[in-house]
């Protein structure tokens, strides 16, 4: 019996002086050698990329006696990344797919790093690679910042033959504009404008010699193509169609209130506003005038003021014209103004009237508690405001009302945005328990692409002066959110008019 | 001769007697007591081995004739020690009494009877009345804390609020409050009414084996109160206890304007935007200083006089109780009386009264210090003079830079005053028509009303700060209960040894309440208070009024065998009917029974020298609990709406879905207990060990699928689950004497565990909803109240340590995080952050409870010193998102310099951020949870009795500190009002409410 138990012993002693031998690191008891052999680490030696864009460091390990960790490490790229392959995987492995992100910032300055990946197996043996990140690649292509969309319209006099079309075109790219190209491949005619290597390129270009042959009535559409060219040689293409035609009935005309052409795609509504086409050739705005000799002018495009803009003829302010207009001044600040104007004519008439004689369908004092919470004739009043609402009417952004307008509202807080990000929301009263529509404006659908910026009443309570002065329904189902995209990264406010329901959603700062 | 023979037969027995008169001697003496020096009337005095006995007079002297000088005297009277004295040949013998708090002949108070303590087989805890009006509270349970092993108190904080009661954990989602019995009369789980100088003692049945006789209502223990009698053959005294004091509550410390405006700012600029900071009238205002009062007044007085005849006892007190607020608005008072008389009309007849009506009254207390503490502090608290308007209310300054609301003007509105009238009487009757049979019937009445009142005046301070109307509104509420009580008991001790002790009795109990309540809003006036009255309200009338009625009917036994003082056995049944329950279960029977072995008196012990008691204690019970909303067993409709365009369309639905089969929930109790004595009972320890377990537990669980139906209403209750607290129980006292220095020190250690072994068998039961999460997960088979969350790991401190917190591929985990963001640990290493990453990240149950009291005298001094304290709890501190700004509120002093920056990169709180897209502070994670474990000196007293020469008065001074001083890792105000706050399955976090205030006290005792 004595000489079993001494037998035993002596076998435990022998497993605990040698059977633990066989793992020779730290990583822990049951993982034997295999081959004894550092890990085989194969990485993408070089990658290029560019300030901004994140690069993938891909590779592959193998290791016969089990791959335990790899490490990643470039302090320049704040990278220090440990993958712990034994914490993270149900079983050992001994080929490993490496595809890590790196993240470069979109200021990095830097040219060239040095990332080291090192692989460690369960021996604790380890094999390092070096990986070069070279940020002097261009990898992104030029934009057009600016450009016509959709279509262009030329007013030509009878008998001519030949026209030009002024362009205003803004290019950017992270490397620099090299060239861009304009052409009208039914013409043959081509132009090249020079970028001049800038990152961020405007210009002005007259578009000349551009021919046609015109029917009496009738007119001619081309297409246009434009092609922008960075130092890389990378590109991007836009086109529009060019009409050529003499002076049409526009089916939209906006109105602009701005000077600065790029401040017309500031607005994430769009600055200019769609003027009601009450007749052949004859558009109608109301303009509420905060400051005194407001310049204004009407265009039948959105994003510029060419190829055609209207305004006060120089010869005689009191007519209306296209060709070298001057913007129409509004004089008196604090009115409401009427503006008619007759594009064929070429007359314009200018007509105010006070805040206090424009009537809008909110239906209650802003800001008092006067909203019937339960729709039963009042048992609870709850404060009544409204404002953006992107969810539900619980959670409103809420407007702050105009001390010398009451019916301009603006957000009291502004709200941040990113680029692309999809703004979605429509007008509408605060309620305490989310009920829908008690006082809410939203987009007619038939408007939506024309000009989202221009909204209709839809609430459910409405003031009664306002239906009574005439011409006024409450919108319905022909009615919906807004959904329109972010054009910049920013911080913005809302300002609306609850009498013309003009909105606009511009940057804050 | 023969006559000479007679008689120096007689000479020598003339002679002999003579000798043993000789050897004999007369003893006198006055008994007195220990604690007032007051004489004891009625103690007996025998000459041990003898029938030769006494007892003391009015003036607690007694006299003995023909005592042996060698003889020893035993002096013994209920409710105090025994203690013997040899006569040594002295005629002489003065002795003082101590009372019998922890001998073992002292009587214990168990349901429907009294025993011996020393004969209790079942956990029953003893406080007696000076032990708690060694503290001034509102509520005796308060002055509980450490003294009883196995119960934990959380006080209320503020003035007139109810201190949260656990006995040994908690089995039940339904309550967790014991049971009250105020001199045989179930009083609800709440005694705020009780005058504390009225209390004789209490008993605390801690095991079922003890409450099973209280059967329904006695899972969660039951608490027996006796109230102060007087006594037969006591001249008449008079006593006048008196005590003044100052609360003080800590001031939290918030940050002044300027540190207020450098966060605010730095909050949104650290997000790359520009702050809408409004400097307006800038100023610095000390909201805490401005609202919040630097003490409040508490103050108690109690006259009372008790004594008695050979045929009559009694006694009475007046009593005054009232707690100021620290606000300017707010206290609680009451007014309270008792007369408590006897009438022993023959050696058959006795008959009672216990007779208490009191008042209370009370302005609601404010509780608004959220909006003190996030309140701007560059908001003046007034408008500049020129704004003002006729309303005063209209003339306070709205939050210059976020939304909470004036606390000054909060407080200025308050008008909600409530009294109430009640009365407790408790008229009985007892007959003893044959030796050991007692007959009693009681019938207890407790009734009460209560008329509140409230204004709320007209304001408009702000369009999100204002109200339209003012309004009134009165409810009156009326609680009328009454319990009758008939017992019969039977006590015989057969052959010297056979001691039984059998009780049978029946109770009837009826609850009623019916409330009614009006309401107007637009009162001519916001400043006459003779206006605010709901006739002179001219808009929104509001009425609405209910009343119930619940009735109990039980049939009890019980049944106390011991064989010669060393074997016990006690068995006792109850079966009680509850209107509560559906027809065809209304009846519950619970059972129990306990045994013990009086150790120390088995023969085999006498020659020991170790032990002066050893008994061994076992005790299993089951006890019932109905405290569900009534009415659960029936189907009920409700109303709803429908909105479709704006337009409400109201319906009728299913409101309640009842369950027709719903019966009790049970908790079954096993419980063992050690008692041990050493040294002459200078030290005794107590050990034991327990275990409650819940049967059929009432929970309302989700909607069942099977009943067709979605809507949450549809909720249905069920006897469906089950919980269990395991622990035990560790008590040593240490009492002795030296000389004229007394002290004992007695510490009690207990601990134990609540786990939920089933709710509903489904989903996890998540509560205490915070942040669209909840931060308890009660889950079958695991610990309650767990706080559940992710695991924060620190703050990113650079951007390679937010990118090195991803997948192996790189992928962000937390992708909004930027360097001085929370890092929250990807548990499951899944390479992503989601909801399967929480954990239990905290208990908020105490691994262990300690409790230290000591007393000490010297002469006409004492001292007590008491101690409470917890070990292993957490809690949840939601306070410490005051270290964000988070709205613009004001933030604790000193965050800006423990916020992360890049300049301060060792700070305890992540950076300052208006958006915390990394979710910092509204993620449910381990950054909230802290150490709750705290040692907190509970009182600290310091009397003096003044030496009088007259030995019927005495007169005592003395000084104490409530909650002096505590000891304690945690940040929060109070941790030990967090750590009980919240029900059952959200217990332990912290919502800064109303913290335990320190007391300073000044008391009179005087007694003549």
């Amino acid at each position: 019996m004595k000489g079993k138990r001494l037998l035993a012993f002596l076998w435990c002693s022998l497993f605990v002086l040698f059977g633990h031998s066989a793992c020779t690191e730290d990583d822990g008891p049951g993982y034997p050698d295999v081959d004894s052999a550092a890990p085989e680490l194969q990485v993408t030696e070089r990658i290029q990329t560019e300030p901004g864009r994140d690069v993938h460091v891909t590779g592959k390990v193998l290791d016969a006696d089990g791959i335990a960790r790899i490490s990643l490490s470039c302090p320049g790229l704040y990278v220090e990344k440990t993958i712990d392959l034994l914490a993270i995987k149900e079983e050992l492995l001994h080929e490993y797919d490496l595809d890590y992100l790196v993240r470069i910032d979109e200021n990095e300055i830097g040219e060239l790093y040095e990332l080291e990946v090192a692989a460690t197996d369960v021996g604790g043996r380890t094999t390092s690679r070096q990986v070069t990140i070279d940020l002097n690649g261009d990898f992104s292509d030029p934009v057009f910042a600016s450009v016509p969309s959709g279509s262009l319209a030329v007013i030509v006099k009878e008998g001519e033959t030949s026209t030009t079309l002024p362009l205003s075109l803004r290019v950017t790219d992270n490397r620099g504009v090299d060239r861009i190209e304009i052409s009208i491949p039914d013409i043959e005619l081509t132009r090249t404008v020079s970028g001049g290597g800038m990152q961020d390129f405007s210009t002005t270009v007259d578009l000349e010699d551009i021919t046609f042959n015109l029917t009496p009535g009738g007119n001619v559409t081309y297409k246009v193509l434009l092609t922008a060219y960075d130092l890389s040689g990378r590109t991007v293409e836009a086109s529009f169609n060019l009409t050529i035609s003499g002076l049409t009935d526009f089916e939209e005309m906006y109105l602009a209130d701005v000077m600065n052409e790029r401040d017309l795609t500031s607005d994430i509504l769009g600055v200019p506003m769609l003027c009601k086409h009450t007749g052949e050739y004859t558009y109608v705005a109301e303009y509420y005038n905060r400051t005194a000799n407001t310049a204004i002018c009407f265009i039948p495009q959105t994003t510029s003021f060419s190829p055609i803009m209207f305004g006060a003829d120089p010869a005689d302010k009191s007519k209306l014209t296209y060709e070298s207009p001057e913007r129409i001044l509004l004089p008196e600040a604090g009115v409401y103004y009427r503006i008619e104007i007759n594009t064929q004519n070429g007359t314009y008439s200018l007509e105010t009237f006070p805040v206090d004689e424009a009537i809008d369908p909110v239906p209650h004092a802003y800001g008092s508690i006067s909203l019937d919470t339960w729709g039963d004739g009042g048992s609870w009043l709850q404060e009544f405001y409204f404002g953006l609402m992107f969810d539900n009417p619980k959670e409103i952004n809420r407007f702050v009302q105009d001390e010398a307008n009451p019916h301009l509202y603006r957000l009291k807080e502004p709200i941040s945005f990113t680029a692309g990000d999809e703004v979605h929301f429509y007008i509408h009263n605060w309620h305490s328990d989310g009920w829908w529509d008690y006082c809410s404006w939203k987009v007619n659908k038939n408007y939506m692409s024309k000009d989202p910026s221009i909204f209709e009443y839809c609430g459910s309570h409405v003031n009664q002066a306002w239906l009574d002065a005439g011409n006024h329904t409450v919108g319905n189902d022909t009615h919906d959110w807004v959904t329109v995209p972010c054009p910049a990264t920013g911080s913005y406010t809302f300002e609306f008019d609850a009498y013309t329901g003009w909105g606009k959603f511009i940057p804050a700062n | 001769m023969k006559r000479y023979i007679k008689h120096i037969m007689m000479t020598a027995c003339l002679s002999l007697s003579s000798l043993w008169v000789l050897a004999q001697t007369a003893v006198t003496g006055r008994v007195t007591s220990t604690t007032d020096n007051q004489p004891l009337v009625g103690v007996t005095v025998l000459v041990q081995g003898t029938n030769n006995g006494t007892t003391t007079n009015v003036d607690g002297t007694y006299q003995l004739q023909r005592v042996d000088k060698n003889a020893v005297l035993v002096f013994s009277m209920i409710g105090y020690s025994t203690e013997r004295r040899a006569v040594a040949n002295r005629t002489v013998i003065d002795i003082q009494l101590k009372e019998a708090s922890t001998t073992l002949d002292d009587v214990v108070v168990v349901g429907y009877g009294v025993v011996r303590k020393s004969d209790l087989t079942s956990s029953i805890a003893t406080v007696k009345g000076d032990e708690i009006t060694e503290m001034t509270t509102g509520n005796a349970m308060d002055a509980l804390q450490g003294k009883v092993l196995g119960v934990q108190v959380a006080s209320g904080g503020g003035p007139g609020t109810t201190p949260r009661v656990i006995i040994r954990g908690v089995t039940t989602s339904n309550g967790s409050n014991p049971l009250y019995v105020v001199d045989g009369m179930p009083v609800g789980d709440n005694i705020n009414f009780l005058n504390n100088d009225d209390i004789a003692s209490m008993e605390v049945l801690k095991d079922a084996s003890a409450a099973a006789i209280y059967g329904t209502r006695g899972s969660n223990g039951v608490i027996l109160i006796t109230t102060k009698k007087g006594r037969l053959n006591q001249p008449t005294q008079f006593t006048f206890t008196s005590s003044v004091g100052l609360q003080t509550i800590a001031d939290p410390g918030m940050a002044h304007a300027s540190e207020f405006e450098q966060v605010f700012k730095a909050r949104y600029q650290n997000d790359g935007a520009v702050a809408p900071w409004n400097a307006t009238n800038a100023t610095d205002t000390d909201w805490w200083n401005e609202t919040i009062k630097n003490f409040a007044i508490v103050q108690n007085y109690t006259l009372g006089f008790s004594g008695g005849s050979d045929k009559f006892v009694y006694s009475g007190s007046l009593g005054y109780f009232r707690n100021g607020s620290h606000y300017d608005y707010g206290y609680w008072d009451k007014i309270t009386a008792r007369i408590n008389a006897e009438w022993r009309f023959n050696r058959v007849v006795r008959l009672g009264v216990d007779f208490a009506p009191r008042t209370e009254s009370w302005d609601d207390t404010p509780n608004v210090f959220g909006n003190v503490m996030s309140m701007d502090p560059t908001t003046p608290i007034m408008r500049p003079e020129e704004e003002w308007t006729d309303n005063p209310y209209d003339n306070y300054a709205r939050s210059h830079n976020n939304e909470a609301w004036n606390p000054v003007a909060q407080v200025a509105r308050m008008n909600a005053h409530s009294r109430e009238y009640g009365v407790l009487a408790n008229p009985y009757l007892e007959l003893h028509p044959v030796d050991g049979l007692t007959l009693r019937t009681q019938f207890g009445i407790n009734a009460r009303f209560r008329r509140s009142d409230d204004f709320t005046p007209a304001f408009n301070m702000h369009a999100q700060e204002q109200q339209i109307n003012n309004s009134v509104s009165r409810e009156i509420t009326e609680w009328v209960d009454w319990n009758w009580t008939n017992t019969a008991t039977y006590m015989k001790t057969f052959n010297k040894k056979h001691n039984l002790n059998a009780m049978i009795g029946f109770t009837a109990e009826r609850f009623q309440t019916a409330n009614v309540k009006g309401g107007r809003e637009n009162v001519p006036s916001d400043t006459v208070e003779s206006l605010w009255e709901l006739d002179a309200g001219t808009m929104n009338q509001t009425n609405s009024g209910t009343s119930s009625v619940e009735t109990l009917v039980s049939y009890l036994a019980r049944v106390m065998y011991n064989y010669d003082n060393r074997y016990y056995v006690t068995a006792s049944v109850r079966a009680d009917g509850s209107s509560k329950f559906p027809e065809n279960n209304r009846y519950g029977i619970f059972p129990s029974a306990s045994v013990a072995w009086r150790i120390i008196g088995e023969k085999f012990m006498q020659d020991q020298r170790v032990f002066t008691n050893l008994k061994l204690r076992a005790g299993w019970g089951r006890v019932g609990n109905q405290a569900i909303p009534a009415g659960r067993d029936i189907t009920r409709l409700g109303t709803g709406s429908y909105v479709i365009g704006g337009v409400r369309y109201p319906f009728t639905t299913l409101g309640d879905m009842g369950n027709p089969d719903l019966f009790w929930e049970t908790v079954e109790d096993f419980n063992v207990g050690l008692d041990m004595g050493f040294l002459r009972d200078r030290l005794n320890v107590t050990f034991e060990l327990f275990q409650k377990k819940s049967h059929d537990m009432l929970y309302s669980r989700e909607n069942p699928l099977f009943s067709g139906y979605t809507d949450y209403n549809c909720n249905l209750w069920g006897n469906i689950g089950s919980m269990k607290a395991a622990g035990w129980e560790l008590s040593v006292n240490w009492a002795d004497r030296s000389k004229d220095f007394t002290y004992d020190i007695g510490l009690q250690l207990s601990s134990v565990k609540n786990t939920a072994v089933r709710f509903t068998g489904l989903n996890p039961i998540d509560a205490a909803s915070w942040h669209s999460s909840y931060i308890t997960r009660n889950e079958d088979g695991g610990e309650i109240s767990r706080f559940y969350g992710y695991v924060c790991d620190g703050i990113f401190q650079n951007w390679a340590e937010v990118y090195a917190h991803s997948d192996e591929h790189g992928n962000l985990l937390q992708p909004s995080a930027q360097p001085g963001d929370l890092r929250f640990r990807d548990l499951n290493n899944d390479g992503k952050l989601d909801t399967e990453d929480r954990t239990y990240i905290g208990n908020a149950f105490p691994d262990l409870m300690i409790g230290l009291n000591t007393h000490f005298t010297y002469r006409n001094f004492d001292l007590t010193a008491n101690f409470y304290g917890t070990l292993g709890n957490d809690i949840f501190n939601t306070t410490l998102e005051r270290y964000s700004g988070t709205g613009g509120s004001n933030v604790y002093a000193g965050t800006w310099n423990k916020t992360w920056r890049e300049d301060n990169t060792g700070a305890s709180f992540p950076r300052l951020t208006a958006a915390d897209n990394n979710g910092n502070y509204t993620t449910i994670s381990s950054f909230y949870v802290e150490d709750g474990s705290y040692f907190r000196c509970k009182l600290l007293q310091l009397g003096y009795s003044v030496p009088l020469k007259n030995s019927k008065y005495s007169l005592r001074f003395s000084v104490s500190v409530q909650n002096a001083f505590t000891i304690t890792g945690y940040s929060g105000m109070d941790p030990e009002r967090a750590m009980l706050a919240g029900d059952v399955l959200s217990t332990g976090i912290d919502w800064s409410e109303y913290p335990n205030p320190r007391t300073y006290l000044f008391g009179v005792d005087f007694k003549f």
